[in-house]
């Protein structure tokens, strides 16, 4: 049956091929300073609330949503990844499709991973082509904090924003200069530094950056076992290494900025991100390598350029402003010179983004209400260039107009919004919404959010090349959606024993018109369609407590119910309960930090009906953190301000964990990490 | 304190060293367990998608088999119960990573470097079709790796068996063979032989072939490695395996395939395990057409031993028309089909029956008890194609060159071919013509042969035809209205956007043997299911 045989696994091969490409995902940043941010300061004390419910005046834009924020320097020290700061947010789940150094992708409150708007200071760095953005090309150290804002934000960001929007905020020059030097060891063969630099001098801000992370990735991984009709199959062998997973990922910051006086501040960013690895592919098949693919290779570059200027209080009429023009550039290269079918595989596809927006926000008083007016405007053209896909662009303009008002004296703040948007060959498109905050007590917050929104399909769902086994589909309507959410957040004040704590609560529905899913739509042919209308409905949870300055805790809980409206099959990859837990102990010196993360994660369903399951697992990371510096014979001879140096493990007990049935991730991780701040 | 403090350091930093050069653990602990589960209670899980290949056990009652793709096992079930049931113990072996028992784990290079002679992929086995043979033996084909691999069909587990190379082969000939006039325990034969190109052979698109002196697997003759082992078949002690020789798909609607195989080797069972080797005269056979697909043994009225080979002819997808809202997807057919007959005691190609430019499906043909009818379905279509078998009989034993039996000159083999196919309606709620216009997988006949069954990959139906052999009938009888189609039953969901989530692309369909309702009381039509599960369905049809 050379043909069904031949089809059937090249369409696996190709799968494997398309879902890596379309994961090594991007787009990149630079970004200007938009928002003043605190001064840094070294964390002596108590760390702050890691992941917590945003206050209003920390994201004025938005004092409706359902936000988080994970504050870098509350795991200072700590060898985390991207992935695994956003896994503790609430209504946030990661799905990992290797180990370090492997793509991985974000979902929110069930979202797609290219319902998800994914910005870098602001500029957004999912493209076009993708739609996604690839988690492991963020370089964490030169993170100041990561932004969450949990469904919707259509009108804020335009096509994607669906499951919600995060946005990666990168450090920035204090009062004084800092240089961070970071470097780390663990299992694996995994090595990670960073230096940075960032200072004020006079009217000029200036922040470079550097970051590399290597890995070999040759971790020993269980295969599964299939459970099936009241047997098993155990696979042969039932212990594989990964192979060809070996990565080198390196990324670049750099950043001027000037006070031009009168309010005004201009600035250029360049972000650059490289990426070199292996792909292994799935572990599926017979053999030795269990069908891993020995010999396939991924090389991502992303560059994000941005000026933008800002100006507070114009000409003194309360006017802020805010103007950017950015480019993104991205290109892909993939090359299997001995795939399992086929010639030999070399692609490369290079995707660019050139825009400008501006945007003007004014606060005034009308008939006894507060209103802070916003009006903005955003210009931008994306193209493809690579022949196979016949380098299509497509330009969009919108217009954006929301005003937040402010009743009772800030009791009530209702938020209107309306953003519409004109994409070339899919129309015009209203994005209206409506938001509400009442803060009937200091302490407590009732929030409601009611929107529209909508994702135009990517240049890879609109034109994958005709290559039989998957193809594109240029006759896709975008998705749309209605997404709506409540909920209260109370903050209690400290007193006694009791630091602080938090609690919060939110229901949330999004019900999304013309799904678009990568289906087989004939014998031999998998390709994307708009498959009708699905539900995202669920419960996020969370709770911190902090007492005596010593010990914080913190939960957070999603409870998730995605499906197709037409027969209640579930959506794939998506847990329907996740519980995160993060303690720590410390002084309030900063000395040590002693810190415990557990994630719980039920079942994942992996196929369209919901009967192929993985199993539930629960993993732990344990370790400490001291401030070598703190340590009071010895501090007072080191020439840094801070040195902190951690052990950890991460995985403690060494569960097999996957998200994807196919791509094995590593158990027990030991690490070592030492970040000195000068 | 001090000390301490350094102490510490240092072994931290110990511990990171230590860790980066490949310690941690980090297996993974205990396996992750994966569930598959079944919502139709006609059907068993199985535990992947896309089943590679069904069959029955022949004198096993009620045992089938069932060769998984993902991950790559062979599965007996007992066709009793409703749903079937998994006929093993609490675990089914999956094909062992040295799948042919060559001491080199595939793909071999890895495994054996030093011995892998052949540059390319990662080679490791695809499972593709299954053959039940005796309780004790079924054969399954695998691509990729090329071979055709022995299993218990009782457990699933590989049997060794006796593989040997005739001493006349040219070193290198058979790579994964014993050396020339060598045997070995094997638990698997390996089809990645070799097959002469003749002079002025052209693709299958008409473009000459042209091996490189340097790829020659026999020094000398212009010969090249078949490839994509698919059906294989016993007849007359001897061992058929068709190779389909897809050489390049990476234009789909434009596939090229060399010129189509079939390998001859000589099986001995009487010991109770296989004793194969490449027949030393005759190892391969060039058939007709391009992409032989499957093959079917056949023992004529007079018992003389034939083997019927499948030729699909070149099969490709066809290419999207944007300008038109469907993703045109389906298969096209690109080239003559034909049923090639190769006489399994002379082993020379006798005849050939072209059938037109209609992409024969790739199962096994189904032929009826009396054995006078052979029929099979497309992968380009609703419809069903045959032969009349009636004309095999009296081949001559060495033609010069294959009799073609489409009535031009001779006798007329077609019965049902590309200018009268017997056409199957399309389900109502079915895909576009043009994403999925029917796909008729596979095709069985019932035991008193007296009904056929058709499943049809795009719309999920299970089509039922009557058909009255009886009174040696004419072909113009046959062709006339001796099949009737009596239903169509809706067993799956068809394939399109609006099936998401349910189960759908019907496969391979077998019928059980013996009378229901005396017989057996159970399920008598059984049915493989791809996605979103692989299924295996049993249904009461008959006994109805």
């Amino acid at each position: 049956m050379s043909a069904r045989e031949g089809f059937a696994a090249r369409a696996c091969s190709e799968h494997a091929r398309a879902l890596a490409t379309s994961l090594v995902a991007a787009a990149a940043i630079a970004a200007a300073a938009r928002a003043e941010e605190p001064p840094d300061t070294i964390v002596r004390d108590v760390p702050p609330v890691v992941v917590q419910d945003v206050r209003p005046e920390n994201l004025r834009e938005d004092p409706t949503a359902f936000s988080s924020v994970v504050d870098l320097e509350a795991y200072a020290g700590e060898a985390k990844s991207v992935e695994d700061l956003l896994s503790q947010v609430p209504g946030v789940q990661i799905r990992r499709f290797g180990g370090p150094g492997q793509p991985s992708e974000i979902s929110i409150r069930g979202s797609t991973a290219s319902q998800v708007v994914v910005l870098l200071d602001g500029v957004r760095i999912d493209s076009a082509q993708t739609g996604t953005v690839d988690l492991s090309t963020i370089p964490v150290d030169l993170l100041e904090k990561i932004e969450v804002t949990r469904g919707g934000g259509g009108v804020e960001q335009g096509s994607g924003a669906i499951g919600g929007v995060v946005n990666f905020v990168t450090k920035r020059p204090s009062a004084e200069p800092r240089t961070v030097l970071v470097g780390s060891l663990a299992s694996f063969g995994t090595g990670e530094g960073s230096a940075l630099h960032a200072r004020r001098i006079g009217a000029y801000e200036l922040t470079a950056a550097y970051q590399a992370f290597t890995t070999r990735g040759d971790f020993e991984f269980q295969r599964p076992v299939t459970r099936f009709a009241g047997v098993t199959i155990v696979p042969d062998p039932p212990t594989l290494t990964r192979i060809n997973n070996e990565a080198l990922i390196q990324s670049g910051l750099f950043r001027l900025g000037r006070d031009l006086g009168e309010g005004f501040h201009v600035s250029l960013q360049d972000s650059l991100t490289h990426s070199s690895r292996g792909a292994p592919g799935l572990d599926s098949g017979a053999g030795a390598f269990g069908g891993q693919q020995p010999f396939a290779h991924q090389r991502f570059t992303r560059n994000v350029a941005d000026l933008s200027l800002e100006g507070a209080d114009v000409a003194g009429l309360g006017l802020d402003v805010d103007a950017d023009l950015y480019h993104r550039f991205q290109r892909i290269q993939f090359r299997n010179p001995e795939p399992t079918f086929g010639p030999p595989i070399d692609t490369a596809q290079d995707n660019q983004t050139i825009g400008g927006r501006l945007r003007g926000e004014k606060a005034f008083t009308l008939v006894d209400t507060e209103h802070r007016a916003m009006l903005g405007f955003e210009l931008f053209d994306d193209r493809l260039e690579a022949t196979a896909f016949a380098n299509p662009t497509r330009a969009t303009f919108d217009t954006t107009m929301q005003d937040e008002i402010s009743l009772f004296d800030r009791i009530v703040v209702l938020v209107p919004g309306v953003r519409i948007d004109l994409t070339e060959g899919f129309g015009e498109r209203a994005v209206p919404r409506i938001g509400a905050l009442v803060t009937p007590f200091d302490w407590l917050r009732l929030k409601a959010n009611f929107e529209r929104a909508y994702r135009v399909p990517s240049f890879d769902e609109l034109y994958y090349p005709d290559e039989g086994f998957l193809r594109g589909n240029p006759g896709l309507a975008p998705e749309e959606a209605w997404t709506y959410d409540a909920g209260a957040a109370i903050e209690l004040p400290g007193s006694g024993i009791l630091d602080r704590i938090t609690l919060e609560a939110a229901y949330f529905d999004q019900d999304i018109e013309n799904s678009i899913v990568w289906v087989l739509v004939s014998p031999f042919t998998v390709a994307p369609i708009n498959t009708g209308a699905a539900t995202a409905r669920g419960v996020e949870a969370s709770a911190s407590v902090a007492l005596l300055r010593w010990f914080e805790a913190r939960a957070s809980y999603t409870h998730l119910d995605a499906f197709f409206d037409s027969n209640g099959a579930p959506l794939t990859g998506r847990s329907p309960n996740e519980l995160s837990g993060r303690v720590t102990v410390g002084p309030p010196s900063g000395l040590f930090r002693i810190f415990a993360d557990a994630l719980y994660t039920d079942v994942i369903p992996v196929s369209e009906s919901g009967n192929t399951i993985l199993p539930a697992r629960t993993t732990y990371d344990v370790g400490v953190v001291v401030d070598v510096v703190q340590i009071p014979w010895l501090g007072s001879k080191l020439p840094m301000r801070r040195l902190l140096v951690s052990f950890e493990a991460s995985n403690l007990t060494d569960v097999s964990v996957r998200d994807a049935q196919f791509f094995p991730q590593p158990g027990r991780v030991l690490s070592v990490k030492a970040e000195a701040t000068f | 304190m001090r000390r301490l403090a350094t102490s510490a350091l240092a072994i931290g930093l110990g511990l990171a060293c230590g860790g980066s050069g490949g310690g941690g653990s980090g297996s993974g602990g205990g396996a992750p367990v994966v569930t598959v589960t079944s919502s139709d209670s006609r059907c068993a899980p199985l535990p992947g998608q896309f089943p590679a290949g069904l069959d029955l056990v022949p004198g096993a009652g009620a045992r089938a088999i069932v060769a998984n793709f993902t991950p790559p096992a062979v599965l007996p079930y007992d066709l009793g119960p409703v749903p079937p049931a998994i006929a093993s113990a609490a675990s089914v072996p999956s094909i062992p990573p040295d799948s042919d028992g060559d001491g080199c784990e595939e793909p071999s290079f890895a495994a054996c470097p030093a011995t892998f002679p052949l540059p390319g992929p990662a080679t490791a086995p695809q499972l593709d079709g299954i053959v039940g043979v005796s309780p004790t033996l079924a054969l399954v084909t695998a691509s990729s790796y090329e071979e055709v691999i022995f299993l218990d069909p009782a457990s699933g587990r590989v049997v060794t068996g006796s593989v040997s190379t005739p001493g006349s082969f040219a070193a290198g000939q058979y790579f994964f063979l014993p050396p020339p006039g060598s045997t070995a325990a094997r638990t698997a034969v390996s089809t990645s032989g070799c097959q002469p190109v003749a002079a002025g052979a052209v693709d299958s698109r008409g473009d000459p072939i042209v091996v490189p002196p340097a790829a020659y697997c026999i020094p000398g003759v212009a010969s090249f490695r078949p490839t994509f082992t698919s059906g294989a078949a016993l007849a007359a002690g001897r061992l058929f395996v068709s190779m389909s020789n897809l050489n390049d798909n990476s234009t789909p609607a434009l596939a090229q395939y060399l010129p189509g195989g079939v390998l001859v080797y000589d099986f001995d069972l009487s010991t109770g395990v296989p004793v194969v080797s490449p027949n030393a005269v005759t190892p391969v056979l060039t058939t007709t057409g391009f992409n032989p697909t499957h093959v079917t043994a056949y023992r004529t009225p007079s018992g003389r031993d034939l083997v019927l080979v499948t030729v699909s002819g070149a099969v490709g997808l066809e290419a999207d028309d944007p300008g038109t809202p469907e993703i045109e997807s389906g298969g096209i057919a690109l080239g003559p089909a034909s049923i090639d007959v190769i006489d399994a005691q002379t082993l020379r190609l006798v005849a050939t029956v072209p059938l037109g430019t209609v992409a024969l499906s790739f199962d096994r043909l189904a032929i009826d008890p009396t054995g006078r009818v052979a029929l099979t379905g497309t992968a380009a279509g609703r419809a069903i194609y045959g032969i009349d078998l009636a004309p095999l009989d009296a081949l001559p034993a060495l033609p010069a060159a294959p009799v073609v039996l489409d009535g031009t000159g001779g006798a007329d083999a077609r019965l049902f071919y590309g200018g009268f196919p017997f056409v199957l309606p399309p389900r109502a709620d079915g895909p576009p013509p043009g994403v999925c216009g029917g796909y008729v997988v596979s095709v069985a006949w019932n035991a008193a042969g007296t009904r056929v069954y058709a499943t049809d990959f795009c719309d999920g139906t299970l089509a039922q035809l009557d058909a009255d052999l009886s009174g040696a009938p004419s072909l113009a009888e046959l062709r006339a209205g001796r099949f009737r189609l009596r239903a169509i039953d809706t067993v799956v969901a068809p394939v399109g956007a609006s099936s998401v989530g349910e189960a759908r692309a019907l496969g391979a369909v077998r019928v059980r043997p013996g009378v229901p309702g005396i017989d057996f009381a159970g399920p008598d039509v059984f049915v493989t299911v791809g996605v979103p599960e692989g299924l295996l369905c049993g249904l009461r049809i008959e006994s109805q």
